[in-house]
């Protein structure tokens, strides 16, 4: 209780340093447009990292093994893959044209239908990950913290919100780097931790390789398809998380693009030890008999909960950290969405800071409610959310990028279709073959309906000697 | 006259390879293989898969070819490429062995690339972007 109020009165006071430096939209949205490499790389790092890395990650280790790992293992490739595919083209569009959200992009790009469909898409996707984050607010209120989940779940997504709507990314940024840091060094405490009180690496391995060798295989129990489609989700569509494109608007010049992969791929992997190290920990003592799961999210709390109330109290801190990050990055986006974009899109004036606020708190509070009456697990959630973004936009921020004959209708249309396949393979997901991922399959969908598309009405308006070039309403091609 | 000729051809082809309108042509044809092929390689089987994992990895990184296609960025995406194919064969050739199997996928194609790949990135950069 004593760390939600800790949480409450840190988040009211960056809540009023931000509302204090908001002056105007790009303040409001893109963090002023004035930091560097290091302080976008931490936060963006703390965007990308959610829960889902110190609950769902670890839970899931148990279950496959080494097979979880694939869904990490693309870390060293995605940070220079983000800024040669996404981030040089959208820093140097924004750099231009003052573009100021990734939606905005879209629609600098390939006009204002575009733009609406694009914004829809991330107020759908935004809330649904929203909601990943509310449910491990849930998980960590009851195991962590003891204090019941809709409370915990309640308090975090308050706390950010508080911030989020007065202060913006204007605050939201200052409070990812803080929390990114806090986050990295946290756990690799944890993992440590966690090591050292199974008996050391050694022991672990030893342990987990006499109770289940098969957890230990390159690709654990997982079948390798769904390892390696896991991995190209994961590695793939960090082009296509809008929370991650934002990140590029927040750069001050495209010479920070240049060490930017480097503070990414650091922050990152030194988060993320301790889902390997958690998981093979606690898969350890499970198979000792020393702790006992109910189901697989319970792994990591009951590690935690065997080294000490400190380790309890400080595995909570980071994933409030997790969470509070990405869920402030999601509400911002879709923030801008519903008060900028789908206006402009219908035609209609673009709503002030106010609208911007109101909606925050009101998008909050929808996650916070789908989120805690959702019964599947943080792991499951969270590559839910994921796969829709990757579905819906993969196409468009690479391809849609680079390629001068990608259209208005193709974007939209690929978008759409991209987002639909995701959704209904999402409701069979239990009958699919190992390796077909909803989320690459929809992103494969859209992106043959971007290329077909675009190259019909190109190869239709060059015979009507109309074609000029890129998109109808768009900017020209970086 | 032959190693003129030889010279011109050489020239020749340099230029296609550092011509940005070439690579531009040439995404949407390789990013529509690569969308066909993803769900054609689920129903061949895991090797399939590792192959078009590899390709689309690289495809990925890449797209930056249609705006800056240089040889310094051409042999990263070889060797990121290599790295990959390499990986992943391993995961593979290793995947009934526990510990090895374990040791290679963390060694290789993890912890290995981590300092190096962000390293290729920072020396191909280009301070003008291709913008």
């Amino acid at each position: 209780m004593t760390v939600l109020a800790l949480i409450a009165v840190l988040a009211g006071a960056v809540a009023w340093w931000g509302a204090r430096r908001v002056r105007n939209a790009t303040d409001y949205f893109a963090a002023g447009g004035q930091a560097g490499a290091w302080l976008v790389g931490v936060a963006g790092t703390a965007a990308a990292v959610s829960a889902f890395t110190f609950v769902g990650g670890p839970g899931l280790f148990a279950v496959v093994g080494v097979g979880s790992l694939w869904i990490t293992f693309s870390a060293p490739l995605t940070g220079a893959l983000q800024c040669w595919a996404v981030g040089e083209p959208t820093v140097a569009l924004a750099r231009r044209h003052g573009i100021l959200t990734p939606q905005e992009l879209i629609g600098a790009r390939f006009g204002r239908a575009a733009r609406g469909i694009g914004a829809a898409l991330i107020v759908l996707g935004c809330v649904a990950n929203l909601a990943v984050q509310a449910r491990a607010a849930a998980v960590l209120g009851e195991n962590f913290l003891k204090v019941p989940g809709a409370l915990a779940a309640g308090v975090a997504l308050l706390a950010t919100t508080a911030y989020t709507a007065l202060g913006g990314m204007r605050a939201g940024l200052l409070a990812d780097a803080v929390q990114g840091a806090t986050m990295a060094v946290l756990a690799l405490a944890l993992a440590g931790a966690a090591l050292v009180a199974a008996g050391g690496p050694a022991a672990v391995l030893a342990t987990v390789r006499h109770a289940g060798p098969a957890l230990l295989g390159s690709f654990g129990t997982v079948p390798p398809a769904r390892a390696l489609a896991w991995y190209l989700l994961f590695c793939l569509g960090t082009c296509a998380q809008p929370h991650y494109i934002q990140k590029f608007f927040f750069l001050r010049s495209h010479e920070q693009l240049r060490k930017l992969p480097g503070v990414l791929t650091l922050a990152l992997a030194v988060t993320l030890s301790v889902w390997l190290a958690v998981g093979l920990a606690g898969s350890a003592l499970t198979a000792r008999g020393t702790i006992a799961l109910a189901r697989p999210d319970d792994l990591a709390p009951r590690t935690m909960a065997l080294l000490g109330p400190w380790a309890e109290l400080v595995a909570g801190v980071a994933v409030l950290a997790a969470l509070m990050s990405t869920a402030a990055s999601f509400l911002n986006l879709a923030a801008a969405a519903v008060t900028r974009d789908l206006p402009a899109a219908l035609g209609k004036p673009v709503r002030g800071l106010t609208a911007a606020r109101v909606t925050t708190v009101v998008l909050a509070l929808v996650a916070a409610g789908l989120g805690t009456a959702s019964g599947r697990t943080v792991a499951l959630l969270g590559i839910t959310g994921w796969g829709f973004f990757t579905a819906a936009f993969l196409p468009v921020f690479t391809v849609g990028l680079a390629w001068k004959g990608a259209g208005p209708r193709g974007a939209a249309f690929g978008m759409l279709a991209g987002a639909a396949t995701d959704v209904a393979l999402e409701c069979v997901r239990s009958h699919l073959p190992a390796g077909l991922e909803p989320g690459l399959a929809g992103a494969a969908v859209g992106m043959l309906v971007l290329v077909m598309v675009s190259a019909l009405r190109r190869q239709r308006e060059a015979q009507a000697g109309l074609w000029h070039g890129g998109g109808k309403e768009g900017v020209e091609n970086p | 006259m032959t190693s003129e000729v030889a010279t011109t051809a050489s020239h020749g082809r340099l230029r296609r390879m550092h011509d940005p309108s070439r690579h531009r042509a040439l995404t949407p044809i390789v990013a529509a293989t690569l969308a066909l092929a993803y769900p054609v390689a689920v129903a061949v089987g895991p090797w399939a898969l590792a192959g078009v994992t590899v390709a689309a990895a690289v495809c990925g990184c890449a797209l930056a070819l249609a705006r800056r296609p240089s040889a310094r960025l051409r042999a990263a995406f070889a060797a990121i490429a290599v790295w990959l194919a390499v990986g992943l064969g391993g995961a593979f050739l290793l995947r009934a062995y526990a510990m090895w199997g374990f040791a290679w996928v963390l060694l290789v194609v993890y912890l290995l690339p981590l300092p190096l790949i962000p390293l290729l990135y920072a020396r191909t950069f280009d301070q003008e972007g291709g913008s």
